[in-house]
């Protein structure tokens, strides 16, 4: 399979991006495609490894080395068919997966030995841009089709939320035949897809296109419906035979300095859906825009959410000399988004307090920078990691407006958490918690947590499933499908005794 | 005591016993009988004593023996004193018989034997006690030693029959006593004659003499003796066993015996005769419990008892290579071919000496793989023996001396008083019948049948579905079939099998994985199948079959297949066939898919009714069919299909009388084809992988000109190739003898299944039955009928060959790999804990069979008192791998490691350069101190030999047993060049046997040439697990081995089918339990060490091995691992990433591995061991060698086929005799102390210690082996591989030199020989001179005797050779760089040669220059005849054009003349410019390109 000497004759090679000065003049994606040709001779690159570690570091399994060949030879269909046998939303991955596979790929991991060269993935094979290129040429040939079921069985099955997870679950859960409602508080469907990822990394016709899919199969939307609120949670569990909790993690990390609570302070979830939201043309009253036209900037937090904000930032014409600090010691890694304003990025840097402009509004952001130390401890498990202020490290930089980008903690308990009692998972602690108990215990520490379930993703409460991050914390898009799909499979095997649905355990269950 | 072999216990299985051994005759034509030919029968047995082998016991042998004509006179005068009186010559017969010790149950069988004597109307002339004199037996021998008597009977006269009859009516009544006696295993009939008699017995060759007194009694004459010296594999006494038998004594094996004996089971009610009252008498025929020797007795006496002659017997059962041969006429051709309808040949190595007592003769295989040298002298006598120079021969009175040629014969017959040649025999016989009549007007060919009218279409709807039920996976389809289609080539991978057994298995596998090939290793060669090709058939058979005692023309009415495997419009054709004599049954063979397991088994019962039925209907084939498998059917594993019917039909007595045919969708792999073939399916319709083919073609997964035709014919032609591999390894020829061969071993099916439909298969480890068969089934279905839109469109991943993760389970997965190498790249001891666990943890996963052992309690001590894991490391050693297989700067690596910790790496085949003998300065030594010899001899040159402390013997390779190898062209650069003494760019290639082992004797034979070129190295013999490879082991221990290797099926390889990876071997767990408890059965554990490999990995695993009875422990995947493999699988294709297995300097690069990872993980594994060593109270790892008791099975498995099997066999212990030890205690005795050697060292000290010139003359004799090696030895450890200079030391001897004359002799010596010389004379040539020629007073014309043996000058490095006269098969064998000039060679002359240059002054035989791709050979063709014996497939044949070419030639000639005196040589010169034009020089193809490459750079460098 493959080139056997393709990876020695062929550079690593991907298509440009939309070059910056255009680019940031509006919110289309900034990626490219290659010729054909030019993709199959990366296709080529990759060696079918024996052990393919790429197939080991994706979360969804994706079966890599066996679609790498299939287009290297020009079958793209096939290739297709392979690709969705392990994921439904190739189109979502291909885009704005940060890709692990590709870190774990033998021409990065093993075949680099230069750390440097390692780090920018200079040998890697072009998994990401490899699977970009099929998911389109599926639907640009119109190979990706709606499948709706042949036989329907008499389940019904209710989803909250609409993100990656939910849809991914809606969409195996559909095929075997069940119902399949999904709940969305929102407007439109796609959670995070929608309403986090911004246009310039996944244009939103491409969520729509395969919403579309979905509703064509069979899959109803009740959008704008905030079950525990608008719907009780009673009524849904007497109407469906299994419910999946697929809400995300929307609990933002809080900075709990002295002046966050200022104006001009704004969680990154505040921000990026109104962009998102400007972008698809709604209209946005004044008062709730937040205005960036030549303001100076900080984001705080080195994480994907960080740079979307970024990139925003420096569409809407902040001020282009942007901060960006990360608490860890890891200096933020270099996005797209990056090349286009070269922000002040720094690792290690924590925030002390934000001072007021004497408005109310904020002046400057008060920092330090920290030293990690490990802790040396006699476990194998290693050392536990503290930080360190770097006496008269400390700084002032001036900011009129400060992004908090600095993760989540778990999903919103409040509502339909707190009504359905499922218990969670905290961080750290040796037993689960009810919601009542994690919403008091919130009130004063910040712990990560998640919702509680079973190794059939089922949560404390019997019927009642969970995936995505609201089952294993933020992370990133290939999980949540991943979790969706696994799920879909145990409430297909609860339901119905048997399930046909595929698995694909994670590498470590399998040794 | 009994004459039998012990139980069948543990692992041990006297089935697997073998032997081989020295044959000879000496006859007197005009039948003159004499004492002195008993004397000289005599003598010969004793000169080929090294042939044979010791026991434990070292006066114990293995038996001697000697056939000879009834001394009449002598038994008068004997009998007379008896008190009894004897008729004329030949009115009496004699029976010599063993029996029981016991009083009481020899009187009883004394009664049977008169009864039946008298029964059969003959007078009963008395009893005689044989004489024997107990002083020379040895102690084994003698506690199960039989009494022997002898009883005269004679035939009434008053009844009107000749001899003739009286010797059937002997015959019919031994068989009759046989049958009355079965029941008392000690009474043997050795003998029961009126002609011959036979005198046998445990004996060594010198004892016999003095054993029978009789033998040295001058009035025992005979004009003929018959002799047989034993070399088997084990030491249980078996005086029945001891050879000659009554018609005929064996040297070799006979491979395809297990059919053998089917077919002959199965003919049963076909036998009829007028010769015989009742033929019912004779049965059984084959005797149970016979060696393959005596089996094949049996058969040859029946066949000439009822009537066929003593050659046409001998043709019948042992054919020659017919099918392949131009040559042949088609009178002899046809008589073969007509005689393959009555049976199927008797495979597998073979000297044969057979006589009735008026006729004696001889007949070599097929193959030619044993020696068979004779001497026919001027007064009538013919010295016939493996060896020449075995008895004393005037050289004045020689009158020719010759050899038997491959599949040839040889017949004195002394009524007539005359040799009577092949040619002429043959004949005779062949002529007899209008065979080739007989033949065309009734066998049945498909290309003569119509065209059918209806051939099945491909159901492209159905198709995904079907592949599905059948189990097809992408990687079927890419890795396997996509290479068959395309290039018409088996698949190849590398790196070894880490994924489980089948029966260890989650998922549900096909039944074929649960079958491991089982493959000729020392005691049997495979075959090369691709050079040797024209010895391979796969022609076979297919329909009823007749009575094979009235052969006539109806008995050619059978269908003819050029191949097993039919297309559908073949199988639509036979089909459609409707005549009185041909017609077909198709039965299906599918069961409902609701009835669930239950249904498998009421369908195979159901099937064989139903095939019995076909058979009454008289159908001549029956078609056992899955066609029609979809939602409702399920297929019925092919394979259980006819394996079910084969048997129930052998059973019922009604096989002969039907063809199989399977139509399945199941069959693509080869050996799937192997496996269906060889449990008597006739021919194989595989349709889903025709369909799949079309299938792929139609989506464009194929090249676009590839049309289905092409693809069709492609992939047939990969099966076929695949198949003859597969044959080949197991040393089989034929289709013919391999069908219903059953040349597998069962792992992991239970008793019941395996002697219900696989009755005969060895299966050691019980486990799942019929019932898990058919839940796999169930499963496969239920997969296929999962329809889930995202899946249903392709087939599973797969996942069986590389790793994935909806796939088959890896040992060697991501997880695993990575926290080795963090290990032992931060020498963290946490890593390497979380490494073993989870090597060690499988609780869930279970791969190999030591993930089924627990440790049983011990009594713990403290960790401190167990021995230092600085001490343990010392039994560590890595594999061979070859520098060409991995880069140099991985191999010495490994090397240095190795050599730091005082553990030994393996240099693997491909010499060394001997740069890296030195230390460095900084301490480090890059040397690998094992050398290995494999069967292309690369690089073995005497200096190779000296510089190491161990010399490994590849007998086999885990992952490939029984296959050569080939390194391209392309991959051979200059620095691999260099070491393997060959040319850059070409090819090299390593014939799957050692030429110079086809027995156990050849292997003792090149373990005293080892020893001899290097006396300090231990020599290590590695074999591959395989049912029986603890016999093959005794064998080798007594070929006086130190170490045995025994090597698991999962070992790696840098390039290998994938057939074999997956399908051949077993794990070491069973090989080395099995060696462990049959070395303990026979005494002979505390000779040897016991190593073993094969994907060990942690503490745990070498703790197990030890407990099974392993001292050593080999490590080659891990270690790989630790410096940096990631298991790329990419070996073959020399793209390794990280700079291991590959010679792209780019790429090599990429290497980080550093000596300190190999040393980190082995300290790593010892501390591991040590801490289960204190768990369980061993102080020292020799303490825990074999302690069985230590191990126990899990209970706590639920896996639904791990918890059935049943690994309990492994556990036996077999008790320690008086003595014994479980672990190597003892020196073997290698006899070098009585070596000529020593008076040439002593002689040549001059030489030796200043370089002077010495000059030493000295008789020699064929009993002085390996002459002139050890000299060589000192030279090397001295000189280096320089040597000394020309002719420093000039030896000239006299006489009959013995094997390995000359071996690996060192630059500087000259040895002369007046005389003749035996096999592998020049073996290893490292840059010494020979010189033969025959004696000064012999007559007879040189250049058309025979002056030395077989595979001489294999594996030369340099030197030069001149053999006044001619040498017989494969001269210059792997020849790498010596110049020899020689007057005629025998079959497969300079093959798989790379370098130097051959002058044939006379004529070649067969496929000269097969594999030949170096080096050029000049052929004097003076009959024109040379194209025709010329294997063209790698070389071009030319005139020598150039005058520089021409002067050079001629001076050779002149040289040759010079040193040999050939007469030859001075008419050639004198008329050299005719005799110029008729020399053919055969230049390889590949080398002249590179040599005008070479040329053409060295100009433009100039």
């Amino acid at each position: 399979m493959g080139k056997d000497t393709g990876f020695l004759e062929f550079k690593k090679d991907s298509p440009p991006l939309r070059p910056v000065e255009e680019r940031v003049r509006d919110y289309q994606e900034y990626n490219t495609f290659f010729s054909t040709e030019n993709l199959q001779r990366q296709a080529s690159r990759c060696m079918d490894c024996g052990v393919p570690f790429c197939h080991m570091g994706c979360p969804l399994g994706n079966m890599i080395p066996d679609w790498n060949d299939l287009v290297y030879r020009g079958h793209w269909k096939e290739a297709l068919a392979s690709l969705q046998s392990t994921n439904n939303f190739p189109e979502f991955t291909g885009r704005i997966c940060p890709a692990p596979c590709e870190d774990d790929c033998v021409l990065n991991e093993h075949y680099t030995l230069d750390s440097a060269e390692k780090l920018q993935k200079v040998n890697v094979v072009t998994i990401e841009e490899i699977e970009k290129h099929i998911a389109e040429r599926g639907w640009s040939e119109g190979w990706i089709k709606p499948l709706p079921p042949e036989k329907l069985t008499d389940k019904r099955i209710a989803i909250v939320g609409s993100g990656p997870s939910g849809l991914a679950a809606a969409q195996q859960l559909r095929r075997v035949g069940h119902a399949v409602t999904i709940f969305e508080k929102d407007d439109r469907i796609g959670g995070l897809l929608v309403y986090g990822i911004p246009d310039f990394k996944l244009e939103k016709n491409i969520v729509a296109r395969r919403v579309e899919q979905l509703r064509a199969e069979g899959v109803e939307f009740r959008t704008g419906v905030n079950v525990g609120v608008d719907y009780s949670v009673e009524e849904m569990r007497g109407s469906f035979d299994a419910i999946l909790l697929a809400t995300g993690a929307q609990h933002a990390r809080k900075l709990l300095v002295e002046g966050s609570e200022l104006e001009g302070v704004h969680y990154a979830m505040d921000y990026l859906p109104e962009r998102n939201r400007v972008v698809a043309g709604d209209s946005i009253p004044e008062e709730q825009r937040i205005e960036c036209l030549s303001k100076k900037s900080v984001i705080l937090g080195g994480g994907f959410t960080a740079a979307d904000c970024l990139g925003n930032l420096n569409r809407q014409g902040a001020d282009p000399h942007i901060h960006q600090f990360e608490l860890v010691d890891m200096v933020p890694r270099p996005t797209p988004v990056h090349q286009e304003v070269n922000p002040d990025c720094r690792a290690n840097v924590l925030t002390e307090s934000i001072a007021d402009d004497g408005h109310g509004h904020v002046k400057s952001l008060q920092a330090v920078n920290v030293e990690w130390k490990v802790e040396k401890r006699e476990s194998s498990t290693g050392g536990r990691m503290t930080m360190q202020r770097v006496p008269g490290s400390e700084f002032t930089v001036n900011a009129d407006l400060i992004f908090l980008a600095m993760g989540f903690l778990g999903p919103k308990v409040e509502g339909l958490l707190e009504e359905l009692g499922v218990e969670l998972n905290v961080r750290g602690a040796d037993k689960t918690s009810s919601p009542e108990q994690l919403i008091k215990m919130l009130k004063n520490v910040q712990p990560m947590f998640d919702v509680d379930a079973d190794e059939n993703f089922m949560t404390s409460v019997e019927g009642v499933f969970v995936a995505g991050d609201a089952h294993r914390g933020a992370s990133i898009v290939v999980w949540a499908i991943w979790e969706g799909r696994e799920a879909a499979r145990c409430i297909d095997k609860y339901l119905m005794g048997t399930t046909n649905l595929p698995t694909t355990p994670q590498a470590e269950v399998l040794v | 005591m009994k004459f039998k072999y012990p139980e069948k216990q543990g692992l041990y299985d006297p089935q697997f016993e073998h032997d081989s051994c020295g044959v000879g005759f000496v006859v007197q034509i005009k039948n003159r009988k004499s004492h002195q030919i008993v004397q000289q029968g005599l003598r010969l047995l004793c000169n080929l004593d090294h042939r044979g082998a010791l026991g434990a016991d070292p006066d114990t042998g293995d038996g001697s023996g000697i056939l000879i004509q009834i001394p009449h006179h002598f038994f008068v005068e004997e009998c007379q004193q008896a008190g009894f009186y004897l008729p004329e010559a030949g009115e009496y017969g004699i029976a010599s018989i063993f029996l029981p010790q016991d009083p009481v149950a020899r009187r009883h069988c004394g009664e049977v034997i008169e009864s039946h004597i008298v029964e059969k109307g003959m007078d009963l002339l008395g009893w005689r006690d044989v004489p024997i004199n107990l002083d020379y037996v040895g102690k084994q021998a003698r506690s199960s030693m039989p009494a022997m008597r002898q009883l005269f009977m004679g035939h009434r006269r008053l009844e009107n029959y000749d001899q003739e009859k009286f010797e059937r009516k002997l015959y019919i009544t031994r068989k009759a006593i046989r049958t009355a006696l079965q029941d008392v295993e000690d009474m043997i009939i050795t003998s029961m004659s009126s002609r011959t008699i036979v005198y046998k017995g445990m004996l060594i060759p010198h004892q016999m003499e003095h054993f029978f007194p009789d033998l040295s009694d001058p009035r025992f004459s005979s004009a003929m003796a018959l002799v047989h010296t034993r070399f088997p594999t084990n030491t249980f006494p078996r005086w029945d066993l001891v050879q000659p038998f009554r018609n005929l004594a064996h040297n070799g094996e006979i491979n395809s015996l297990r059919g053998n004996i089917n077919w002959m089971l199965g003919r049963r009610p076909t036998l009829a005769s007028p010769l015989y009252d009742n033929i019912r008498e004779l049965q059984p025929i084959i005797i149970p419990r016979g060696s393959d020797s005596a089996c094949m007795d049996n058969v040859f006496e029946f066949l000439i008892q009822s009537g066929y002659s003593l050659p046409h017997a001998m043709m019948m059962m042992v054919p020659e290579a017919w099918e392949k041969n131009p040559d042949m006429n088609h009178e002899k051709q046809a008589f073969y071919e007509f005689h393959d309808h009555l049976m199927e040949p008797w495979d597998g190595p073979a000297s044969l000496t057979f006589t009735d007592g008026i006729r004696i003769g001889a007949t070599l295989d097929r193959n030619g793989l044993r020696p068979s040298r004779y001497v026919v002298t001027k007064d009538d006598f013919v010295i016939m023996g493996s060896e020449v120079g075995a008895v004393d021969v005037d050289p004045e009175n020689i009158k020719f001396k010759g050899r038997l040629q491959p599949g040839k014969m040889f017949l004195v017959d002394t009524e007539e008083g005359r040799i009577i040649d092949d040619a002429e025999l043959k004949k005779e016989i062949c002529s007899a019948k209008p065979y080739a009549k007989w033949l065309k007007e009734n066998v049945l060919e498909l290309s003569h049948l119509p065209k059918p009218a209806k051939v099945p279409e491909t159901d492209f709807d159905t198709l995904l579905l079907r592949q599905k039920i059948f189990g097809y996976t992408t990687e079927d389809l890419n890795l396997l079939l996509t290479p068959m289609v395309v290039d018409g080539v088996e698949a190849s991978g590398s790196m070894g099998n880490d994924t489980p057994l089948a029966v260890l298995s989650d998922k549900p596998r096909l039944l074929y994985d649960y079958f491991k090939q089982i493959f000729a290793q020392v005691s049997n060669p495979p075959v090369d199948a691709i050079r040797e090709e024209l010895v391979m058939s796969l022609t076979s058979r297919l329909g009823p079959q007749r009575n094979i005692l009235e052969p006539g023309p109806e008995h050619a009415r059978m269908l003819k297949l050029e191949h097993p495997v039919l297309s559908n419009e073949q199988l639509a054709q036979l089909k459609e066939l409707d005549n009185q004599h041909f017609f077909s049954s198709t039965v299906s063979i599918l069961f409902d898919a609701e009835k669930g397991t239950e249904g498998l088994t009421a369908a195979v019962s159901k099937l064989c009714m139903q095939a019995e039925n076909a058979v009454k209907s008289g159908s001549a084939f029956l078609v056992l069919s899955d066609r029609g498998a979809g939602k409702e059917q399920i297929p019925i594993p092919a394979l259980l299909a006819v394996a079910a019917v084969h048997h129930h039909l052998i059973l019922k007595r009604k096989r002969y009388k039907i063809g199989i045919i399977v139509e399945t969708g199941e069959a693509r792999e080869i050996a799937h084809f192997c496996l269906l073939v060889s449990y008597g399916a006739g021919a194989i319709n595989p349709y889903l992988a025709f369909e799949t083919f079309e299938q792929m073609i139609k989506q464009k997964a194929l090249p676009a000109e590839l049309t289905r035709e092409k693809a069709n014919e492609n992939y047939l032609k990969a099966i076929r190739k695949g198949m003859y591999k597969v044959f080949a390894k197991m040393g089989i020829s034929t289709i013919q003898s391999y069908r219903g061969a059953q040349i597998f071993e069962a792992i992991g099916l239970n008793e019941d299944l395996v002697h219900g439909h696989f009755s005969g298969t060895p299966s050691r480890i019980n486990g799942i039955g019929i019932e898990e068969i058919a839940q796999e089934s169930l499963l496969r279905h239920r997969n296929a009928l999962e329809e889930t839109a995202d899946t249903n469109s392709i087939l599973p991943g797969g996942g069986f060959y590389h790793w994935r993760r909806q796939g088959e389970f890896h040992q060697i997965n991501p997880v695993m790999s990575n926290t080795l190498q963090k290990a032992v790249r931060n020498n963290s001891q946490d890593s390497y804990e979380e490494f073993s666990k989870l090597v060690n943890d499988q609780h869930h996963r279970f791969s190999t069979p030591r993930s089924l052992f627990e440790f049983a309690e011990g009594y713990p001590i403290l960790l401190d008192e167990v021995e230092p894991a600085a001490e343990i490391v010392k039994r560590f050693v890595t594999g061979a791998m070859s520098f060409g297989s991995i880069s140099i700067e991985s191999h010495e690596t490994l090397a240095i490691a190795m050599n730091r910790i005082g553990a030994r790496s393996n240099s693997g085949e491909g010499g060394e350069d001997p740069r890296r003998f030195k230390k460095r300065d900084n301490g480090d030594w890059p040397v690998s101190n094992v050398k290995q010899v494999a069967s292309g001899r690369f690089g073995v040159t005497i200096n190779y030999l000296v510089n190491c402390n161990e010399l490994q013997i590849k007998v086999a390779q885990g992952a490939k047993p029984g296959e050569g190898g080939q390194l391209p062209g392309n991959k051979v650069s200059e620095a691999i060049a260099k070491v393997r003494n060959s040319t850059p760019g070409v090819t090299l290639i390593s014939p799957p046997p050692h030429h110079d082992i086809y027995s156990i004797e050849d292997l003792a034979q090149l373990i005293f040439d080892l020893k001899n070129a290097n006396p300090e190295a231990k020599i290590n013999v590695k074999l591959v697990a395989e049912a029986g490879v603890g016999t093959i082991s005794a064998g080798v221990a007594k070929a006086h081995a130190d170490i045995i290797t025994i090597a698991g099926h999962d070992g790696g390889t840098g390039a290998s089918p994938l057939t074999s990876i997956k399908h051949a071997g077993i794990p070491w767990e069973l090989g080395l339990s099995e060696a462990h408890q049959t070395l303990m059965l026979n005494h002979l554990r505390g000779r040897v060490k016991l190593q073993t490999d094969g994907q060990l990995k942690t503490g745990r695993d070498v703790a197990i091995a030890a407990l099974l009875g392993a001292e050593e422990y080999g490590f080659a995947t891990m270690p790989l691992i630790a410096i940096g493999c990631i298991m790329m699988r990419k070996c073959h294709l020399n793209t390794c990433p990280v700079g291991i297995a590959t010679q792209n300097p780019e790429l090599r690069k990429k290497f980080s591995g550093q000596p300190e990872h190999v040393i980190n993980y082995f300290f790593f594994v010892a501390e591991e061991l040590r801490k289960i060593m204190a768990e369980l109270g061993f102080r020292k790892i020799d303490d825990m060698v074999g302690r069985t008791d230590m191990l126990k099975q899990r209970t706590d498995i639920k896996h639904w086929k791990a918890s059935k099997v049943d690994l309990s066999a492994l556990l036996h212990q077999v008790p320690a005799g008086e003595d014994d030890t479980a672990y190597c205690t003892q020196e073997q005795n290698h006899g070098l102390d009585k070596q000529l050697d020593h008076q040439l060292i002593t002689q040549a000290k001059a030489a030796l210690d200043e370089e002077k010139p010495v000059k030493i003359s000295l008789p020699i004799l064929n009993v002085n082996r390996a002459v002139g090696t050890m000299l060589s030895s000192k030279i090397a450890k001295r000189y280096g591989a320089k040597g000394l200079a020309d002719n420093t030391i000039h030896c000239k001897f006299n006489g009959s030199a013995g094997q390995s004359f000359g071996a690996f002799l060192a630059p500087g010596v000259t040895l002369e020989l007046e005389g003749d010389a035996n096999d592998y004379a020049g073996k290893g040539l490292s840059g010494g001179r020979l010189v033969v020629y025959p004696p000064a007073n012999s007559t007879f014309p040189a250049d058309e005797n025979i002056l030395v043996g077989n595979t001489v000058l294999y594996g030369a490095t340099s030197g030069e050779v001149f053999f006044c006269g001619i040498a017989g098969e494969r001269f210059a064998v792997r020849n790498s760089g010596a110049n020899a000039v020689v007057e005629g060679v025998g079959d497969h002359g300079c093959e798989y040669m790379t370098g130097g240059k051959v002058i044939v002054l006379g004529e070649t035989g067969k496929n000269f220059a097969a594999g030949m791709s170096g080096g050029i050979s000049y052929v004097y063709d003076k009959k024109g005849n040379f194209t025709a014996n010329c294997n063209s497939g790698m070389v071009d044949l030319e005139t020598i054009d150039d005058a520089e070419e021409k002067l050079w030639l001629q001076k050779r000639i002149e040289l040759h003349q010079q040193y040999t005196g050939s007469e030859l040589a001075v008419n050639l010169l004198n008329n050299w410019d005719q005799v110029m034009a008729k020399f053919v020089k055969v230049m390889p193809i590949e080398y002249r390109a590179v040599l005008e490459k070479m040329k053409k750079e060295s100009v433009s460098c100039n």
